[in-house]
């Protein structure tokens, strides 16, 4: 019996220990904040044209002690950027420059109020002590929230694409700089001789390329540029004779050299049926509905992402 | 010894037990940043719009003890308050910076520059039924253009081929200018009619008077005006989905052509997403299925790799919902292909299975109690006697008069037809797995990616990838001519069934391997044609087409049913998914 006593006054200060409040791990670990009241919604469309307003469904209720006071639609706005350049008709490299960038271009702001009314009250029930006297315990509304015609979709491409706009959006020097770009690959220009004659003579077809077809220009003029040689290892490997061609002297001539300075941003992104060049700006807003109560204390509901456009 | 260790024990819980006090968590205060802010227009007009000029207002979130400085990210001095007021001079994105309260805290804020809004007033007389009709409607412009300085304006707008005014005369451009404190234009512009169908774009180019009097001029970002021009005749509306874009529709008149008349398509507005693959039309709703960014295999550890979802859009886009989202759930059970029945919608995932889905679910998350697995490559009795294997890549499918027909483009490729008696509903290694289904399997070996029936004509349409890439017709008498699969013998009955285009020459989908640039999809999941679909008024039948040889262009493509042909109804452009909508109308609805 001793034993037993003992035992089970072990047992009861363990158990005191661990049920006591003072050890209440859950306690330690989290934040005990106000009841704040809940709140659904369900956006009837989630694209919408900028300036339009989002239609949306609302339920809200709450189980603490202040009533609710209004309801705010909140948002913040996301910009999606896309940029699509490339020039097709580069025959022994491709080069292109795309991006595709999402920033958030305002914080989370309140866009609209509402006004709590009794009048949304639904669901009526019956109270825990089986009271017949009926209470409202949920209210819901059909609400909208604007958008601003600021953020419609500003896009561009083939066929409605103009210097002004590259130059707006994709920088001043853009246009420039991609023409430079590819020109310092085909000459070799970044290596110093005579490593720049090697570039120069793997990019004689893309000089053809601009040669006949941007510039329209003769294709048997293009051929007295070159010089070649048989290629014996592959010719033999084929049956038939192969040749490797080059600029004569392996320097690019005058003549190409000129032809080329004339060769625009239009006539490098254009692969003769289609400007390959796409802009896009368009935003997003990640929304939220949260409601107050009298208190301030605010429950929010679900995000939901409309797309503008 | 006993004893003391017995008063000790009694002490120790008497200690435990009156040491505790017994309370209820209080709230407490939840812990915050140093210092937040946040930021509004400060007036009764454009409170959304931050247009430059406005003035803003800038103010803690929380409770500050310090003064606060604020950092505008302009250039402008430093202020110091608890609550300031700020105007920026150029649109533009600024970082703003509130130090105080022991803390630094910086926000974003986009100025946007001033945007002309342009709207449409219909004509009555020439627009009763309340749309824009080809070559007879009539529409006016209005232009809303906040402009608080009423500095001078110059309007300049450029329209689409074959607009005309109401005296007949061809209206390409046309300019107009505001003086300063004038809302009276020198000209007016009048109303305007379409020439062709679909999206009809007028631009507006808006100049605005950098300063009173100076004579200079600053371009406003262009306005596009989208005016959706119906077709004269009701007619079915083809929607699809363009790579990279949005989605697009498109009026198929019966006569294919109408003499005059040009038809283009219209751009509803609503993103394409990442991998379109399928969109399914049901009582004037279209479903879009899109499978994510990744498509292919990808090394999703942890099955939070998914990026896909539902979304389904009215036939005249004003509504967008979602149906289910698998965002941040395992990749491969995004939604790639669809087929709508009844009152339920049944979604593939990469290579499993379909799943069986009510049509009118909305907001849902992916889960398998809301889209419970409906068959499984092992669920069926071609899973290990034939080709078929558990990662066998779904396609299109699809049920006609109660047999399912299953396309697969890799690991077990061709079609695979089985009716729901065949469906065991569950894996198991033990059951019929010698009863191959009676309804048999169709091109065993080819990568078979779409199909569709009609069933008006009895023809079965299928588009394949591989040695025998392309697009084919066959008769509904013939089709188990080429089960289980294609042999010698039935081989040029198969290649019989090609359709071309009118030069001779088939299509070539493109494929990753082969296609650098165009192609897309891994090996064996290649997305070729990823859908077609019928017209049952003409027989015709829609693909995306895109192409892997720069001599045949990307594009809608048609099979003429009358001249049994194939032909290009839009050129230049990549895309995914196909749908018709029967509804017969001017416009969508």
């Amino acid at each position: 019996m001793k034993t037993f006593n003992k035992f089970l006054m072990v047992c009861l200060a363990a158990a005191t220990l661990v049920a006591c409040d003072k050890h209440d791990k859950l306690d330690d670990l989290v934040f005990v904040g106000k009841m704040a009241p809940t709140v659904y919604w369900a956006v009837t469309s989630t694209t919408v044209t900028a300036g339009d307003s989002v239609p949306f469904t609302a339920q809200y209720y709450t189980t603490g002690e202040s009533p609710v006071s209004h309801l705010e639609a909140w948002y913040d706005i996301v910009e999606i950027e896309t940029k699509e350049v490339s020039a097709p008709l580069l025959v022994t490299f491709s080069y292109s420059v795309t991006s595709n960038i999402e920033t958030q271009r305002r914080i989370s702001s309140s866009a609209c109020r509402y006004e709590h009314s009794e009048a949304y009250g639904e669901n009526f029930g019956v109270n825990s002590m089986g009271d017949t006297t009926r209470f409202k315990t949920t209210y819901k509304f059909n609400g909208k929230f604007p958008t601003s015609n600021t953020l419609s979709t500003i896009a561009f491409g083939d066929g409605s694409w103009d210097s002004a706009q590259v130059c707006k959006y994709f920088g001043d020097d853009f246009m420039q700089k991609f023409k430079d770009t590819i020109e310092l690959t085909m000459r070799g220009t970044l290596y110093p001789a005579p490593y720049n004659k090697v570039a120069v003579n793997n990019h004689w077809k893309d000089y053809q390329s601009a040669w006949t077809n941007m510039r329209g220009l003769s294709g048997k003029t293009f051929a007295t540029f070159l010089d070649s040689v048989k290629n014996e290892t592959e010719s033999m490997l084929a049956g038939y004779d192969i040749y490797d061609y080059f600029f004569k002297d392996s320097v690019l001539p005058n003549e190409v050299d000129s032809m080329f300075q004339t060769v625009t941003f239009a006539d490098l992104i254009s692969s003769g049926s289609a400007d390959m060049i796409n802009f896009k700006r368009s935003y997003k807003l990640n929304s939220q509905l949260k409601c107050f109560d009298k208190a301030g204390t605010a429950g929010l509901s679900l995000q939901a992402v409309i797309e503008l456009n | 010894m006993k004893k003391y260790l017995n008063i000790a024990l009694a002490c120790l819980a008497g200690i435990a037990m009156t040491a505790c006090v017994d309370h209820v968590p209080s709230e407490e205060a939840l812990p915050t940043q140093k210092i937040d802010f946040a930021y509004e227009v400060i007036g009764e007009k454009y409170q959304l719009d931050y247009y430059v000029g406005s003035t803003i207002q800038f103010y803690p979130t929380m409770e500050v003890t310090t003064s606060v400085e604020w950092d505008f990210g302009d250039g402008s001095p430093v202020e110091t308050g608890k609550i300031v007021e700020h105007k920026y001079t150029l649109a533009g994105n600024y970082k703003v910076t509130a130090k105080g309260n022991g803390g630094v805290k910086t926000n974003v804020i986009y100025i946007a520059d001033i945007r002309p809004i342009v709207s449409l007033n219909l004509d009555e007389a020439t627009t009763p039924e309340g749309i824009v009709e080809v070559s007879t409607s009539y529409i006016s412009l209005n232009v809303e253009l906040p402009n608080p300085d009423s500095l001078a304006a110059k309007y300049v707008w450029t329209f689409p081929a074959g607009t005309t005014d109401e005296g007949g005369n061809e209206v390409a451009n046309f300019e107009q200018f505001f003086p300063e404190n004038s809302t009276t234009p020198d000209k007016v512009l009048g109303k305007v009619k379409f020439a062709k169908v679909g999206s009809q774009t007028v631009k507006l180019q808006v100049k605005l008077e950098t300063n009173r009097g100076t004579g200079e001029y600053r371009d406003l970002d262009i306005v596009n005006k989208n005016v959706q021009v119906a077709l004269s005749e009701p007619a079915p509306t083809l929607y699809f989905v363009v790579k990279d874009g949005t989605i697009n529709a498109i009026k198929i008149p019966a006569s294919r052509k109408i003499e005059g008349v040009t038809i283009e398509p219209y751009d509803m507005g609503v993103s394409s997403g990442q991998h379109m693959l399928n969109i399914c039309y049901d009582d004037s709703l279209i479903y879009l299925l899109d499978c994510g960014k990744q498509f292919v295999y990808c090394n999703d550890v942890d099955g939070t790799m998914g990026d896909g979802r539902m979304n389904v859009m009215s036939v005249d886009a004003s509504s967008v919902g979602l149906v289910i989202t698998n965002v941040g759930g395992t990749a491969f059970k995004d939604p790639f292909y669809g087929f709508i029945e009844g009152d339920y919608i049944f979604f593939s995932d990469r290579n499993t299975g379909f799943r069986k889905l009510n049509k009118n679910t909305r907001n849902a998350v992916w889960s398998s109690s809301v889209a419970p697995s409906y068959v499984e490559n092992n669920w069926i009795g071609y899973y290990g006697t034939t080709s078929m294997i558990y990662g066998s890549f779904n396609a299109c499918f699809g049920r006609i008069d109660g047999v399912w027909h299953w396309c697969k483009k890799g690991n077990g490729a061709g079609c695979w037809r089985f009716t729901d008696a065949d469906n065991c509903g569950y894996g198991r290694t033990d059951w019929k797995m010698t009863e191959i289904p009676a309804s048999g399997q169709l091109f065993e070996g080819t990568p078979t990616t779409a199909f569709v029936y009609d069933k008006n004509n009895d023809k079965y349409y299928f588009a394949f990838t591989g040695p025998n890439e392309g697009f084919y017709a066959f008769n509904g008498s013939e089709i188990n001519t080429f089960s289980p699969q294609i042999g010698d013998a039935g081989l040029s009955a198969f290649q019989a069934g090609q359709k071309k285009f009118a030069d001779g020459t088939g299509i070539k989908p493109h494929c990753a391997t082969t296609n650098a640039g165009s192609g897309e999809g891994g090996v064996d999941e290649y997305v070729g044609v990823s859908q077609m679909a019928l017209d049952e008024a003409t027989g015709d039948v829609y693909f995306m087409y895109r192409s892997s040889v720069s001599s045949q262009p990307s594009g809608l493509v048609r099979y003429n049913a009358e001249l049994d042909q194939l032909e290009y109804v839009v050129s230049g452009i990549q895309g995914y998914g196909v749908a018709v909508s029967p509804i017969m109308s001017k416009l969508f609805k």
